[in-house]
């Protein structure tokens, strides 16, 4: 056969005209630069919604410090979504919040944010503590059906209704679902969520966008109620987690304070 | 397409905080580091990828440079991540429970058949995995990344001397693939491969998945 020269090579490379032995050459390349899947697209809205979160740190002043709080506690509340813990939803999801956490981990580690546990632990007991200092919980912990709240058992809180713990809020529904996103494998999501979503949405195919919508109107709601300071102070879609991230030291002592684990 | 304009547009207004600036370049670049990503980092390419857009978002503010630097800043870091991933998945390769890691392209569960919808696509990304890698990373980086020689030398890390002799090499080697052979066989007609160069982009809005 043929040796392939420079000049072949470039004209390969440009997709340009090919002698016939090169015809089966030609069609890799051009099967390798095809146009884009849909699927090749997944996860679009996660990574914007990642640059959104993020879009405090540019920003000039004090306003930094603030936007950064609040992006921490929404990817808190991210991960408490999942924490939730109880019935069946929670065993649909059957989610590790490990790419939620990695994500926080990533954007937020200058703060504090600690890196997710090691994939090797037992998936069940890393679920949604981003803030958790100590204690490290092993794979004795709470799994299956006991709230996963913390050592205090902060069950009985106020605020965590039956309602939520066995129907999701839409909101939470939309932050794992844009965590699926983003990491299919590390977080599954059921037909039966994604089929709330889509009747919520009005179609499958808006879930994308209904579910940035909402989250965007969360995000408002969460700055609304409180004075600025008091991040912790959760909107009431957010009511049911704030006892959550109550467990660790972040929202009280600042997320700069907070050490690496 | 966006074409280079669009996205020196985009990179400003993203750089300036704006997200649909952010979106553009996201999608017009994402198809083809995933794939890059796909011969780099095997089944672990979109997690990769979300990691090296988290990188971008994070840094963005500290880059200087017009679309074709972002270009090669984007896949300079999809690099590092990847190869950070060998390096974990080299460790973990030890345990012998860990199968998953050991796929490569085309291989096991964990490849999804709606990441890739075109066979073809799936076909070409295979047989570039199989090329010694610095073969494989300079074809796809010549190829789908639409980096010249001295851009894809800078994402490498080597002489521009040494990539376009490895994707010199790397083409060779795929023309004698006996699969590329028997696909020549089987076509007689001409082909229209013209154009593809910087044709890896969206098909449609509308394709985000729906799922």
């Amino acid at each position: 056969m043929r040796w392939i020269g420079r000049r072949e090579a470039d004209r390969l490379l440009a997709g340009g005209s090919v002698h016939a032995d090169r015809r089966g050459l030609a069609d890799l390349l051009a099967a390798l630069a095809a146009p884009a899947s849909p699927g090749e697209l997944r996860g679009k809205d996660a990574a914007v919604a990642a640059f959104v979160q993020a879009g405090g740190r540019r920003t000039a002043g004090g306003a930094v410090a603030s936007t950064l709080r609040r992006a921490l506690a929404a990817v808190a509340v991210s991960a408490a979504a999942v924490l939730l813990g109880a019935g069946a939803w929670a065993a649909e999801i059957g989610a590790l919040p490990r790419p939620v956490q990695q994500v926080a981990h990533d954007l937020f580690s200058g703060a504090g944010v600690p890196p997710p546990r090691p994939p090797q632990s037992d998936p069940t007991s890393g679920r949604g503590e981003p803030a958790e200092s100590g204690a490290a919980r092993t794979g004795d912990g709470p799994a299956g059906t006991s709230p996963p709240g913390g050592p205090s058992g902060p069950s009985a809180t106020p605020g965590r209704g039956e309602a939520d713990r066995d129907e999701p809020p839409l909101v939470q529904l939309c932050r794992i679902y844009q965590a699926h996103q983003l990491h299919p494998d590390d977080v599954p999501m059921g037909p039966q969520s994604l089929r709330r979503l889509a009747a919520a949405a009005d179609g499958a195919a808006n879930i994308d966008r209904f579910c940035v919508a909402l989250l965007a109107e969360a995000e408002r709601d969460r700055d609304t109620p409180g004075p600025t300071g008091t991040d912790s102070e959760p909107s009431p879609s957010a009511a049911g987690y704030a006892s959550d991230r109550d467990d660790g030291p972040r929202d009280q002592s600042g997320a700069e304070t907070h050490p690496e684990r | 397409m966006a074409g280079e304009a669009d996205l020196s547009a985009a990179l400003v207004a993203a750089q300036g905080g704006d997200a649909q600036g952010f979106e553009v370049l996201w999608q017009a670049l994402q198809p083809a580091l995933l794939r890059y990503l796909r011969v780099v980092a095997g089944d672990a390419a979109e997690d990769v990828a979300s990691e090296t857009w988290l990188q971008v978002v994070r840094d963005l503010g500290g880059f200087r440079g017009d679309a074709a630097a972002f270009r090669v800043w984007l896949f300079r870091i999809a690099r590092n991540r990847g190869l950070d991933h060998h390096r974990r998945a080299g460790r973990r390769r030890e345990d012998p429970d860990d199968g998953v890691l050991r796929e490569r392209v085309g291989g096991g569960a964990a490849v999804e058949d709606e990441a890739l919808d075109g066979l073809a696509t799936e076909w070409a990304l295979r047989l570039v995995a199989s090329l010694p890698r610095q073969q494989a990373e300079a074809v796809m980086l010549r190829v789908v990344a639409g980096l010249d020689v001295a851009q894809s030398a800078r994402v490498l890390g080597r002489r521009p001397g040494a990539v376009r002799v490895a994707t010199m090499r790397g083409l060779r080697r795929l023309a004698q693939n006996a699969e590329v052979l028997a696909r020549q066989g089987a076509r007689g007609a001409a082909t229209q491969p013209g154009g593809r160069r910087w044709s890896v982009q969206p098909t449609g809005s509308a394709g985000v998945v729906t799922r």
